[in-house]
Order: C-alpha cells, then sequence, then structure tokens
C-alpha cells in the first residue's frame, strides 16, 4: 500500500524524468521498493507511520532533482545513436549535393528507405536517434501539402465566384480536401505523442522541416516541383551546396544532441543552431533585403522550436493512469 | 567551516559513488539499491552522508553504460527487487578505475607528507 505522500513524491519524480513509458515505470517501481522498504525500517525504529514517511522522502531528496539526475542517467547515447539520428540528414544531403533530388527513382526511393527504417524503429525501439527518420518521414507529406493546396485554392475560388463545377471537379476537391486534412492529422497526431515523452524530442524532428520548406517555397516560386522534375532548369541547382551544407550542419547538430549528457546542452543544441541554420537558409533562398528580415526570421524559428515547450505546458507529460506502475511492479 | 567540509565530502563521493557501487556489486555478487545504501553507510562508519536519491540514477547510469546488469527478482515472501549484477566489461572498468584511484591516493599522500618526512 503506498501513502498519497510517497505516491505524490513518486508522480513529480516520473513527471520530470522524460524517458520512454517502459524505462519510466521500472524506475517509479524501484523506487517505489525503495520506499517500501525505507519506511518500514523507520517503523521499526519506532517512527509513526506519517513520521516515518516524511523522513524517507527527505532522506531521499527533491523529486526533480532525482528526475534530473535519472534524466541523466539515460541521456547520453553510444556513438552508433549518434549516427544513426544524423543518417537521414546525411541522405537527404547527399541528394542535394549530387544534384539528385530531382531524379525521377532515387529521390523517391531514399524517402521510401526513410519511411520504413522510421516504421521499422517506431515498433522496435525506444531510442532517442528515431525522431530524426520521424521528422525527415513528414516531409512527403509537407510536399503533399504543397502539392495539394493550389488544387484546393482553385476549386475553392471556384465555388466561391458561383462557377459551374463539374462532378469531377468536385470529386477531385473532395479528394483533395480529405488528403489535407489527413497530412494535418498526421503531422498533428504525431508532434502531439512526441511532446507527450518530451517536447525537446519534438523539436528535434522538426529542426529540418524549416530549412526543406523553405527550399520548397523557393522551388513553388519557379515554377512548381512537378515542373522542374519535368523540365530541369540550370537555376533549379543553385542552391544545392547550400541545402547540403545546412542539412549537413542539421545532422551533427542531432548528432550532438545524442552525445550530450546534460539536458540543457540538448535544448540549447536543437534551439539555437536549428533556428541559426534556418534562419540563414531561409533568408537566402527566400530573398529578401530587408534588414529586419533575418531577425524576424530568426525568431520566428526560435519559436517554432520553442512551441512543442508551450504545447507541453498545456497538454502534460502523460497521464498517470497509462503508467500505473504499483499495480505491474 | 562545518558546511565547506560537508560540502567537499559530498563533492568527493560524487565523484566515487558508481566506484563504490561497482566494488560493493562485484563483491557481493549482485545486491539492490536500498542494500547498497545501507552497506555504504555500514561501512563508512556514516561517514559518507548523502541524499539516498543518488543512488538510484548511478545504478541506472552504470546500467545503461553496460557496466551493470539489473534484474527483477520476487524471493518468496518478500517484495519484488531489482537486483544488480556486474559485467565482464564492469569488472574491466572497476580494475583500472580501483589502480587509478590507488595511484591518485598515494600521489596525493606524498604531497601532503611534511617536506622533512620525504
Amino acid at each position: 500500500m503506498v501513502s498519497p505522500e510517497i505516491r505524490n513524491y513518486l508522480e513529480d519524480v516520473r513527471l520530470h524524468l522524460r524517458l520512454d513509458q517502459a524505462t519510466e515505470g521500472q524506475v517509479i517501481a524501484e523506487l517505489h521498493t525503495y520506499f517500501q522498504e525505507k519506511v518500514a525500517e523507520l517503523r521499526q525504529k519506532g517512527l509513526p507511520e506519517s513520521a516515518a514517511t516524511r523522513a524517507a522522502i527527505d532522506s531521499f531528496g527533491r523529486a526533480r532533482e532525482v528526475a534530473r539526475q535519472m534524466y541523466e542517467a539515460y541521456g547520453k547515447g553510444s556513438w552508433l545513436d549518434a549516427a544513426l539520428v544524423s543518417l537521414p540528414h546525411l541522405i537527404v544531403a547527399v541528394l542535394f549535393a549530387s544534384h539528385l533530388w530531382n531524379h525521377l527513382l532515387l529521390a523517391p526511393l531514399a524517402f521510401i528507405a526513410i519511411v520504413c527504417v522510421t516504421l521499422f524503429g517506431w515498433w522496435h525501439s525506444t531510442s532517442n536517434w528515431l525522431y530524426s527518420w520521424i521528422g525527415f518521414s513528414l516531409f512527403p507529406l509537407v510536399i503533399g501539402g504543397f502539392i495539394a493546396y493550389p488544387a484546393f485554392q482553385s476549386a475553392i475560388s471556384l465555388l466561391l465566384e458561383g462557377r459551374e463545377v463539374s462532378v469531377t471537379q468536385l470529386l477531385a476537391l473532395l479528394v483533395v480536401s480529405a488528403l489535407l486534412l489527413f497530412f494535418l492529422w498526421v503531422i498533428f497526431k504525431t508532434i502531439i505523442r512526441m511532446v507527450r515523452r518530451d517536447w525537446i524530442l519534438a523539436s528535434l524532428m522538426l529542426m529540418s522541416l524549416p530549412v526543406l520548406a523553405s527550399w520548397l517555397v523557393n522551388i513553388q516560386e519557379q515554377g512548381g516541383l512537378f515542373q522542374l522534375v519535368r523540365n530541369p532548369q540550370p537555376s533549379m541547382h543553385q542552391w544545392d551546396a547550400s541545402m547540403a551544407t545546412a542539412l549537413a550542419v542539421l545532422g551533427a547538430t542531432a548528432a550532438t544532441f545524442i552525445r550530450v549528457r546534460q539536458r540543457v546542452l540538448k535544448v540549447t543544441a536543437v534551439v539555437t543552431i536549428g533556428s541559426i541554420v534556418a534562419t540563414v537558409v531561409a533568408s537566402n533562398l527566400l530573398g529578401r533585403d530587408d534588414p529586419f528580415y533575418p531577425p524576424a526570421l530568426f525568431l520566428f524559428m526560435l519559436i517554432f522550436l520553442v512551441t512543442p515547450a508551450l504545447v507541453e505546458a498545456r497538454i502534460g507529460h502523460g497521464k498517470s493512469s497509462e503508467i500505473d506502475v504499483f499495480s505491474h511492479y | 567551516m562545518q558546511n565547506s567540509k560537508s560540502d567537499y565530502t559530498s563533492e568527493l563521493l560524487r565523484g566515487n559513488t558508481e566506484n563504490l557501487l561497482l566494488h560493493l556489486i562485484d563483491e557481493q555478487g549482485y545486491a539492490y539499491g536500498y542494500q547498497l545504501i545501507r552497506e555504504i553507510e555500514k561501512r563508512s562508519g556514516g561517514f559518507f552522508r548523502f541524499k539516498e536519491g543518488t543512488v538510484y540514477p548511478a545504478l541506472r547510469k552504470l546500467e545503461h553504460e553496460g557496466l551493470l546488469q539489473g534484474e527483477w527478482q520476487e524471493p518468496p515472501n518478500g517484495l519484488r527487487r531489482r537486483y544488480y549484477r556486474i559485467t565482464p566489461e564492469g569488472k574491466e572498468v572497476l580494475s583500472k578505475r580501483i589502480a587509478t584511484w590507488q595511484g591518485f591516493t598515494m600521489a596525493v599522500n606524498l604531497v601532503f607528507k611534511p617536506a622533512g618526512a620525504r
């Protein structure tokens, strides 16, 4: 039987652990055993239940400090994890460096491989390397959204103007709307799921998307992705070297995230370097002469990468009922 | 003055908690968290006073690094506990750390000796 004070204390530890659910359950179960033994021992020495509980909690230390130390115990990944987390960045960087991003076979194959590894990792691994792969797996959905949006926009304006719309156009509108909603739903659900574990993993996952989205906007302005694939233009490769460099830097940042133990360093790496790289790329690609544009862009990127923290503050870190360690261990 | 003494002891202990745990587990074959806390207190004659919550992250860190292996066990009529045993890699790391520690303390003692006694 767990006293309410100990249950609250363990819940406080759990809320700040930010580990995968299975490990959290194991950790809390082990700490629970400690409290059972400690309280029993203190009671044998003659302390009443409430005093023994208080003394046990005092001797254990502050819940947040224990959670911080526990987070750091698991914080440092192996070199293999570091290589794996940077691999999707490097795959896409190579596509840009070799000017093969418009290759009809290689580019889709690269993204299919990334999605396959993501799905494999989703079911078989709890390691943090998976999160950058999830981020790149979302990119085809972002492309889908970019491609579907103009069709959606023109169909809506036809309807608003009261012009006659054929059944085929109406069906196309429904399909495109459903696809857009589906893309948004998948992205939203993935972000929420990541945030429930740890907002910084959601930021790691999203880190490359502003860079890729800026490039995509630039490509759309040059005539659109499909158009450029069908009729390649020499100018479409002018940003390839910058994109390859930016993705390589983000890959190195993701590897640093895995190798450092302290949370503050992880947050600094992802949020600061992620924002700087995205700002540099977006400033160059979307070229605006306004001197306030880069600082404004940096602020936007910073807010974008910190948004998962705000979402976490709103929705919390899972529910205690999801991990009922006291009945399982 | 008292505070700076206890801060120094805590700092020394923090730097050596993992080694103490590795050594005790190696010596006992396998052990669980609370058993190790009591053993450290008993053997140090109460000299090492620390927040007991620091032992569990240290055990988990050693396990994550592959130096210990943890396993849940439930003895008949007992509490379900997580027992740790040292891995071959842990033994290797421990012997290296003990050698380093012995070299370090010997060097410190040599420096601390009065000049005339050397």
